[in-house]
């Protein structure tokens, strides 16, 4: 008996161990964490694989910046020479304009009323060179009754002269007294003295009458031709402030934002906000900024692609356009709202088509751009 | 004749169990002290754990750990990217932030942001919503344990709202993350989104993920991308144990646990050399018996070592499914997520066990060599 049970008690004893063993060695098993293989769901921005394989190994390295979509030669902010409230604004976002198109109406009434007033001044001013030009005739009849006069002083100074010296010859001055003698002398005199106030009185008439009518210059009338130019030029004046209420487009393109309704004020000033934002959309430029410690391998005629954020895959391929000359503090664009400056960047321009790209105005891109610095 | 040892073995119960509980005791102690040591240490590295779609990880030279990060400029994303034998490059943002929970007490947490396109930084486990909800404003995903320790005692549920920096937060995910040393609280939210609830500094992104492309391994990447760049660049592996050497070099957790790992072993040593020498001492008698009838020194020692083959064995076992007893229970414990026992760990306490047994049979087998048979007739 005590033999059967210690048998047992050794045999339970290895076998229950046993059990205990593959029971541990199972639980450390199911409890081991899993090394965990995980593949990548959406494919973040890559290099551009098709051109790895055309390229060896050793070359295939790539420069990667980040681009943002802008119109050809950026956008342009609209801004108003004149500050006043907008009556009406003619432009939706997205619109397609043409030069010249209006886009914004200021109140004009002011504006208006000034060129009402312009025209009346110019006005009054034209009545004005009018009268002075009917004086003309009236001044001329004046002359030439002067001139009239003066014949008739001329004959008389004669006649009188005449009667002098005949007083004054021999044998005939016994037969005159000396006051006769005396009377034609001074009848002489005096006929001289009218004969040069008959050409005073002319050379008068002659000088008002140049005034008006005078070659080369009529100088009276020149002064009021030049108060008439002058009143057609407030006019213009008053039309061009009038004009300026309504600010037009510039030049072809796009309507990229409206930021200003009816009712609002506009100052006339450089604004954060731009009032309205214009450009050309056909094709787009990608504005590159390429980090100034890749600036070395950067070269204008390698090929640059560029992926949409949020797309994965494939990219589209750019065009180079230009090299921006100047090298510039990097406008960060993370998105936040503080721009931040940390490193210097060279901006290379590109251009895509907008519908190969499938991007708008102001989306950011990563622009991968093939490293062939090595190849020369 | 073996059958006579393992008669000797089991007659005495109760030295047997005595034995058999000095080997469990100090496996036990091993096992699970390293189990918890392994378990606490790779908590350094959890959040390169987190992010297993990335083989390589980009960050300033001056790093050493996870919890120490100097934030790299936006830039360098781009230059990264543009090594050969990178195949994507992504952000990942990586702040402590503090948060106000439920009862209006404050818990430090950890905000982890995700590349806005791709999410890659996400565990890839989700408990509960649609990832995909994460690119809504505000949204986050929390992890499982941070849930309960913000909204206390609320039942697991989608749109709860807290507060990050004075701004909104509505959690639309849960998810499974590793557990960290620090923090037990994991928010996760999109790369921008996490900009707006620390905006604290000019350069923000704290680490580079990247994935090295096609048969190129990740550690030659990183040494292209050290070399063009002047970042660190490491493989996930290599950096998470630089987080852990951290923990290791500059802790006492290795000096305290390895302390109890020396005991256990030491204790084993003692009590099952002592008592297996005084279980030979006990049956010397039979023995000499055997050495009287004509056995042969090679068979005793056959027979000694058999006896303590089967008290290790039977010790190990009982030891180690202890020890797994004991992970098995506490990890039911929402605050004892991730540890567990290591197979190499496990392996290693038997490869202990035996060297104690080995060791103490040695030590008997000494008296069993030079008994003289004549002391059976001695009485």
């Amino acid at each position: 008996m005590q033999r059967y049970f210690q048998a047992i008690f050794s045999l339970l004893a290895v076998l229950g161990a046993a059990f205990l063993l593959t029971n541990a060695i199972q639980s450390i098993r199911k409890n081991t964490p899993k090394d965990q293989q995980v593949e990548v769901k959406v494919l973040p921005p890559t290099a551009p694989i098709s051109q790895k394989t055309t390229l060896p190994e050793n070359g295939s390295a790539f420069i990667g910046g980040v681009g943002i979509v802008e119109p050809v030669g950026e956008a342009t902010v609209i801004g108003s020479q004149l500050s006043g409230v907008v009556e009406k604004v003619f432009v939706t976002p997205g619109v397609l304009v043409q030069v010249g198109d209006p886009l914004l109406q200021l109140n004009a009434r002011s504006a208006m009323a000034d060129v009402v007033v312009a025209q009346a001044e110019l006005r009054a001013q034209q009545s004005k060179l009018q009268e002075l030009a009917a004086q003309v005739e009236a001044l001329r009849a004046r002359l030439d009754a002067a001139i009239s006069m003066q014949d008739q002083a001329t004959a008389s100074e004669a006649n009188a002269k005449r009667e002098n010296e005949r007083a004054n010859s021999v044998g005939i001055s016994n037969a005159l007294s000396q006051e006769e003698i005396d009377t034609r002398k001074l009848n002489w005199e005096t006929a001289k003295a009218k004969f040069r106030e008959s050409q005073a009185r002319v050379r008068e008439a002659q000088a008002s009458l140049n005034l008006l009518d005078g070659k080369p210059i009529a100088a009276s009338l020149e002064v009021q031709k030049a108060a008439v130019a002058q009143a057609e030029a407030g006019l213009v004046r008053a039309q061009t402030n009038l004009e300026l209420r309504t600010i037009k487009a510039p030049k072809a393109g796009t309507i990229l934002s409206v930021k200003i309704r009816e009712g609002e004020f506009v100052p006339a000033s450089i604004l954060a906000n731009p009032l309205i934002t214009m450009g050309q959309i056909d094709p787009l430029h990608v504005r590159v900024d390429i980090d100034e410690s890749e600036i070395p391998r950067f070269r204008k005629d390698a090929v640059a692609t560029a992926t949409l954020r949020g797309s994965s895959g494939k990219g589209v391929q750019l065009t180079y356009v230009r090299t921006e000359p100047l090298v510039i503090p990097k406008r960060n664009l993370t998105g936040t709202v503080a721009e931040r400056v940390d490193t210097r960047v060279m901006q290379v321009i590109y251009s895509v088509s907008p519908q190969a790209i499938g991007a708008t105005v102001g989306q950011q891109v990563d622009v991968y751009i093939e490293d062939i610095s090595k190849d020369r | 004749m073996f059958s006579i040892a393992m008669k000797m073995l089991f007659h005495d119960r109760a030295k047997f169990v005595g034995l058999v509980l000095g080997v469990a005791f100090s496996t036990l102690l091993i096992n699970q002290q390293l189990g918890i040591f392994i378990g606490l240490i790779s908590r350094a590295g959890a959040v390169v754990v987190d992010v297993p779609e990335a083989d390589i990880w980009v960050m300033d030279p001056g790093v050493k750990n996870l919890d120490t990060i100097f934030p790299l400029r936006d830039t360098e994303l781009g230059r990264v990217r543009g090594v050969p034998g990178v195949a994507w490059a992504v952000p990942l943002f990586k702040s402590n932030v503090t948060i106000r929970t439920g009862n209006g007490e404050l818990e430090a947490s950890l905000l982890i942001g995700v590349d806005d396109t791709t999410l890659i930084g996400l565990p890839p486990q989700i408990l509960m919503g649609n990832i995909d909800d994460l690119r809504r404003p505000d949204a986050v995903a929390v992890s499982e344990e941070g849930f309960r320790k913000v909204w206390r005692g609320q039942p697991i549920s989608l749109g709860n709202v807290a507060e990050l920096n004075d701004r909104r937060a509505v959690v639309v995910a849960i998810v499974k993350d590793s557990p960290k040393f620090t923090s037990s609280i994991t928010f996760f939210t999109r790369y921008s989104q996490a900009l707006q609830y620390t905006n604290n500094g000019r350069n923000q992104m704290s680490f580079i993920v990247a994935k090295a492309a096609g048969d190129q391994t990740p550690e030659a990447v990183s040494a292209n991308i050290t070399a063009r760049t002047g970042l660190k660049a490491m493989s996930s592996p290599a950096f998470r144990w630089k987080a852990i050497e951290y923990v290791i070099q500059n802790t006492g957790i290795p000096i305290s646990i390895g302390t109890v790992v020396a005991l256990g072993i030491l204790v084993g040593i003692a009590v099952v050399g002592l008592m297996f020498n005084l279980f030979v001492l006990e049956n010397l008698k039979q023995f000499a018996v055997l050495k009287a009838i004509g056995t042969s020194n090679l068979r005793l020692i056959g027979m000694v070592f058999l006896q303590a083959a089967v008290v290790g064995f039977v010790g190990f076992s009982v030891g180690l499914f202890g020890a797994t007893m004991f992970f098995e229970t506490a990890g039911k414990s929402p605050t004892f997520q991730g540890f567990f026992l290591p197979w190499y760990v496990a392996a290693g306490s038997g490869a202990v066990a035996a060297a104690i047994i080995v060791l103490a049979a040695l030590f008997a087998m000494r008296r069993v060599l030079f008994v003289d048979p004549a002391i059976v007739f001695r009485g």
